[in-house]
């Protein structure tokens, strides 16, 4: 066991093996679309916010793609802006 | 490998940027990539990795497609390997070309599309047809949308569109008689170009070729469509592992055997006729399964089966084409984002009811 990457980067294939082994029930491949297009409102629509963390897409996708690290950095974007609002509201 | 390793290094900093050779690096990345594994380490957990990338996926189509190139070898001379180096070199160029403006590696799709793609033309093809129809799909086919990922059309397939239309006088009489006997034409150089009909023309004049003939492969056609029994194995290896969705071809196959039956008047043997002639089992296996132009969503991928199976049975039976898997799959392939969409729309509506 090693911690190679095993490949380069690639863009997503929509070979759908994120999905299949999601413990969550979400789609992995549809957010990381949304996410690369800055598509915060369908982002928190395709429930980023079920995703814990566990890692198995980032461990199957064939294009390495880090997935579930851009989770964590959208899902802290998302609670960032929510504050944002929150102290605007009550000033 | 010591010395390869050495002339790499050395020649590495003539790729830097800001080098003459800079636009070349894709090509330098990808000749590393070949030979050595690559040496950078995962930095974001999970730090272990599945050892499956995409050049692999890719090499597993490659593998599932060598019965198959090795038929049409067989079947359609050595001059098939010429056509095989030339297909690589069009789509390898254009690739090369997009990858350097675009600052980006080469993708390990075009090793797909550049054998796949002599494999759905008639064997006996003038060279250049080859070159013009391989780059003419990856250019507009693939580059055009934004590259590997992105397209909307299968390569391929555009590529076999654009000659077809172009070119339908060579298109339809390039065909070559198949060998027969211990090696086939396989230690022949130069094939005769043919102009009489395949067996799916022939049929729509009422006359059959025999189903042996069809399995093994020793009927006109395109080149890596003939044999039946090649396509098959290198299909169900290809289904088995998970390259390839399984809900594609099986919906896809179904539909169509369906709708023949009811075209035909339940007449199973012309049916099993039909699937076993022409691009059906080629298309089903190892087109319409492409991960990039298929639906993302499992319930999208027995749609755009249906959808394709469909009209490969009307275009096959209703219109002037003897042929439809081309279109068929082409017209699959324009339905596959809005099935996306619509299923998504679906999924995301189940999840919204989800706790959190």
């Amino acid at each position: 066991m090693n911690t190679a990457l095993r490949g380069e980067l690639r863009p997503c294939i929509s070979c759908g093996q994120c999905v299949d082994v999601c413990p969550a029930g979400i789609m992995p491949n549809v957010l990381h679309k949304y996410i690369y297009a800055k598509d915060i409102e369908s982002t928190i629509d395709t429930r980023v916010d079920l995703c814990f963390e566990c890692g198995l897409c980032s461990y199957i996708c064939p294009s390495q793609i880090d997935l579930r690290q851009q989770f964590i950095d959208a899902k802290k974007a998302i609670r960032e802006e929510l504050e944002a609002l929150i102290e605007e509201v009550e000033e | 490998m010591r010395l390869v390793a050495n002339l790499l290094d050395r020649t590495r900093p003539l790729f830097e940027e800001g080098r003459r050779l800079n636009f070349f690096k894709p090509v330098f990345d990808a000749g590393d990539a070949f030979f050595f594994s690559p040496v950078t380490t995962t930095a974001v957990a999970p730090h272990v990795r599945d050892p499956l990338d995409v050049k692999r996926y890719m090499t597993t189509v490659i593998i599932a497609l060598i019965p198959a190139t090795l038929a049409s070898i067989y079947f359609f001379g050595l001059r098939m390997i010429p056509v095989f180096i030339v297909s690589y070199a069009a789509g390898g160029a254009v690739e090369v070309l997009f990858a350097g403006i675009r600052k980006e590696e080469i993708n390990e799709g075009f090793l797909v599309t550049g054998l796949i793609f002599p494999l759905v033309l008639p064997p006996a093809l003038p060279l250049w047809m080859v070159a013009v129809g391989c780059a003419f799909g990856v250019l507009i086919g693939k580059e055009l949308f934004g590259g590997t990922g992105r397209n909307l059309f299968n390569a391929a397939l555009v590529g076999r569109v654009f000659l077809g239309l172009a070119y339908p006088k060579a298109m339809s009489g390039a065909w070559v008689e198949p060998g027969t006997g211990l090696l086939g034409r396989a230690t022949e150089l130069t094939v005769d170009a043919v102009a009489s009909a395949t067996p799916l023309a022939l049929a729509k004049a009422g006359e059959f070729a025999a189903i042996p003939d069809l399995l093994f492969g020793s009927v006109l056609g395109s080149a890596g469509e003939t044999s039946a029994i090649a396509i098959i194995l290198g299909g169900v290896f290809l289904v088995a592992i998970g390259v390839a969705s399984w809900r594609t071809t099986v919906s896809f196959l179904g539909s169509f055997a369906v709708l023949s039956l009811v075209l035909h008047g339940g007449d199973v043997g012309v049916v099993s006729w039909h699937m076993l002639a022409g691009g059906l089992l080629f298309g089903a296996f190892f087109m319409a399964t492409d991960p990039v132009t298929s639906p993302m969503t499992s319930a999208g991928k027995w749609i755009y089966g249906i959808i394709i199976g469909v009209a490969t049975a009307l275009i096959r039976n209703l219109t002037g084409y003897v042929e439809g898997v081309t279109f068929a799959i082409l017209l699959g392939n324009i339905f596959a984002p809005v099935l996306d969409e619509t299923f998504i729309a679906a999924s995301v509506r189940r999840l919204r009811e989800q706790k959190a």
